[in-house]
């Protein structure tokens, strides 16, 4: 078979299927694409050949060279069409169009499947969103535009995936891919992951399941994947009733979600509960890939959030340590005398962004990740802080969290951490959750 | 396929416990010394080959609950007891099912209740077969606190298997006892995991209870589910 999965994701020219009138999945598509600024060959494929958006359009595609095919037809259309385009030589299809096994209609996802492998067809799909690759600007989909950046999600429900989206737009978090595969009648999740496993845009890898395709096969891909990029999956259906038939006492405690868990965990993928999360470790990966070690340090300027970080941290089986004899002698030489030495560092009203510097670049040889909590008091520029926590990065190579605590106040430091790829979070206790997943990404994936 | 199988498939049955326990040893998995006693006369000198006190029990395809039906007793601390206990259980057994085909009565030494922990095997639809942990009585039943991991596991996942359970304290020690033998629950869990890969007509395994010592540990009771 063509190997035409990276073919879904660079191709020279796309041919939409779809009515062509404005606010009909079709002409949405087209506008996402155009407006995207795809650079290669759009084709509106319609009735009447006519214009739209500035476009033609074509009712005759057979003289058409067609690289994608984006397909959004009343579903009892499709097989007719599959076949014109398996003539035509063409090897990647989106089947957006619903109606498929999704509703029972398993007879007529079966019959696209069989033209599709009669042709060599490779369909993303059906009842999907479509896909999407910021590196050339390829939008094919009805959903909002991803911004560019070094996640892959990969999604099984479409909906989930456009609201995804948009929260990310929000964020200010883009992707490199995005997947909407529906009811995955031919290219499936294990399918995607060994792609994504390659391509050098994504970093991390997140993806939406309700259920897999096939255990084994993803769990086959998942192996070599897990050494080169993280992969975090959000797994929905929770408490879903077993319904196998068991006659043995293990089979009765065996509840799906917990095989899922004991999965994950045996083959090294990250589980997160919900978006947020998801977001969360997406954003702390994308920056530190690695984490070495459970020894964290925090330093602060405000006590009570501290203390609720180094709980969250230990309830999370990492470590709060204190620092060495000889660090406590240097910082003794560095800081005012009432501060203490102890890790969390609290400095106080003394934090100033000087003293935030001194003590990140002293102390970081001692540990393995730093936590910065900043809550600004009325004389204090969050954005000075930012830019001191920015050069304790340049100068230490151990990953900085940093929660800048809160609203409107630091809202121009957060901007500036930014700058310095320094990712800050609304509260340590979310730093911690999401040092944890690496740090234990690390030790599962990548020991050293 | 192996030919305790092989004979149990025929006969459309699932294994007895000899048979389980026969397969287990010859994966190294300990267990008890047994016998299979096919008449009250092969009682006598059975003190020679299993030492007293014993545990009796019912071997029949047709009796899965053993001691619901009367079919098990324990502590048994000489053959002038033996024969009434094995008296005893071919009639209880006769009279809670009275199709029930009995091959005989398994014996073994009895050993004093120890921690007890339960290793089993289900398939499932998505991941084939896949092995469970925990530690046994109400760990299990009440506090479901169990471990799973997807067939084959490396030393590595028997490890975690054992240690990501909260009764993992208890198998360390707890208020001054020993620790039990964590080695060779590793050891039974790979064990457990190679006889599944090498036998797939087997769909599910309990071996429940399992005794560990504070130096090895053994299979009481064994059920494999064609």
């Amino acid at each position: 078979m063509k190997d035409s999965i990276p073919n879904f994701f660079n191709p020279k020219t796309v041919a939409i299927f779809g009515s062509m009138k404005e606010g009909k999945t079709g002409y949405e598509i087209v506008r996402n694409m155009l407006e995207g600024g795809f650079k290669g060959g759009i084709y509106p494929i319609s009735q009447t050949n006519g214009k739209i958006l500035g476009l033609k359009t074509f009712s005759d595609f057979k003289n058409l060279s067609i690289d994608l095919a984006i397909i959004a037809i009343p579903g009892s259309f499709i097989p007719v069409l599959l076949e014109d385009l398996g003539k035509q030589n063409v090897s990647s299809v989106v089947i957006i169009s619903a109606g498929f096994s999704e509703v029972g209609n398993l007879k007529e996802e079966e019959e696209l499947l069989t033209i599709a492998r009669k042709y060599q067809i490779r369909i993303i799909g059906p009842n999907c969103a479509g896909i999407m690759n910021t590196s050339n600007n390829l939008f094919a989909s009805i959903e909002v535009r991803a911004l560019p950046g070094n996640t892959a999600f990969i999604t099984q429900s479409g909906a989930l995936g456009g609201a995804v989206l948009m929260m990310a737009e929000e964020l200010g978090f883009g992707f490199s891919k995005f997947v909407s595969y529906g009811n995955r009648c031919d290219v499936d999740e294990a399918d995607l992951i060994d792609y994504l496993r390659d391509d050098s845009e994504t970093r991390v890898i997140a993806i939406y399941i309700e259920a897999l395709a096939e255990g084994k096969k993803f769990l086959s891909k998942i192996k070599t994947t897990v050494s080169k990029k993280p992969i975090i999956a959000i797994k929905a259906g929770k408490f879903k009733a077993g319904k196998r038939a068991t006659s043995s006492h293990t089979g009765s405690l065996a509840g799906e979600d917990r095989i899922y868990e004991a999965a994950f965990r045996q083959f090294g993928i990250l589980r997160v509960e919900d978006i947020e999360e998801m977001f969360d470790l997406c954003r702390g990966l994308e920056y530190y890939p690695r984490i070495n070690g459970k020894r964290i340090a925090i330093i602060t300027n405000a006590g009570g959030p501290a203390v609720m970080t180094t709980d969250k941290l230990e309830e999370l089986g990492l470590e709060v340590p204190e620092p060495s004899g000889s660090l406590i002698k240097t910082l003794k030489g560095l800081l005012p005398p009432n501060v203490s030495l102890k890790n969390p560092f609290d400095l106080l009203a003394y934090g100033s962004a000087d003293t935030f510097t001194q003590v990140g670049e002293t102390i970081a040889p001692e540990y393995d990740a730093l936590i910065i909590i900043f809550v600004p008091t009325a004389s204090m520029d969050s954005v000075k802080i930012a830019q001191a926590v920015g050069e304790i990065k340049k100068k230490i190579n151990k990953p900085i969290f940093t929660s800048f605590m809160a609203g409107r106040l630091v809202k121009k430091g957060i901007e500036e951490l930014k700058k310095y790829g320094i990712p800050n979070y609304s509260t340590g206790e979310r730093c911690a959750r999401v040092i944890q997943k690496i740090v234990w990404h690390t030790l599962k994936n990548n020991p050293k | 396929m192996h030919r305790i199988l092989q004979k149990a498939k025929e006969e459309k049955r699932s294994l007895l416990e000899i048979e389980a326990k026969e397969l287990l040893r010859e994966y190294g998995i300990p267990v008890p010394n047994y016998k299979l006693v096919r008449s009250k006369d092969q009682i006598r000198g059975l003190s020679e080959e299993i030492p007293f006190p014993i545990v009796m029990k019912i071997v029949s395809p047709q009796i899965i609950h053993k001691s619901e039906s009367g079919g098990v007793k324990i502590n048994i601390k000489d053959e002038q007891e033996a024969r009434l206990a094995y008296q005893e259980i071919i009639e209880n057994v006769k009279r809670y099912n009275h199709h029930a085909r009995v091959a005989g009565v398994i014996v073994y030494s009895f050993i004093p209740k120890q921690t007890e922990v339960i290793i089993g095997m289900m398939k499932d639809p998505h991941f084939g077969p896949v092995i469970m942990f925990g530690l046994g009585g109400i760990y299990v039943e009440v506090l479901k606190d169990i471990s799973f991991r997807i067939i084959p596991i490396k030393e590595k996942d028997a490890r975690e298997m054992i240690t990501e359970i909260k009764g993992f304290e208890i198998l360390k020690g707890i208020r001054g006892e020993p620790s039990r033998d964590i080695q060779i629950l590793e050891d039974i869990l790979i064990k457990v995991s190679h006889l599944v890969e090498e036998n797939p007509e087997i769909k599910e395994l309990d071996l429940n209870p399992i005794f560990v010592f504070e130096k090895g540990a053994q299979v009481i009771d064994a059920r494999m589910i064609l």
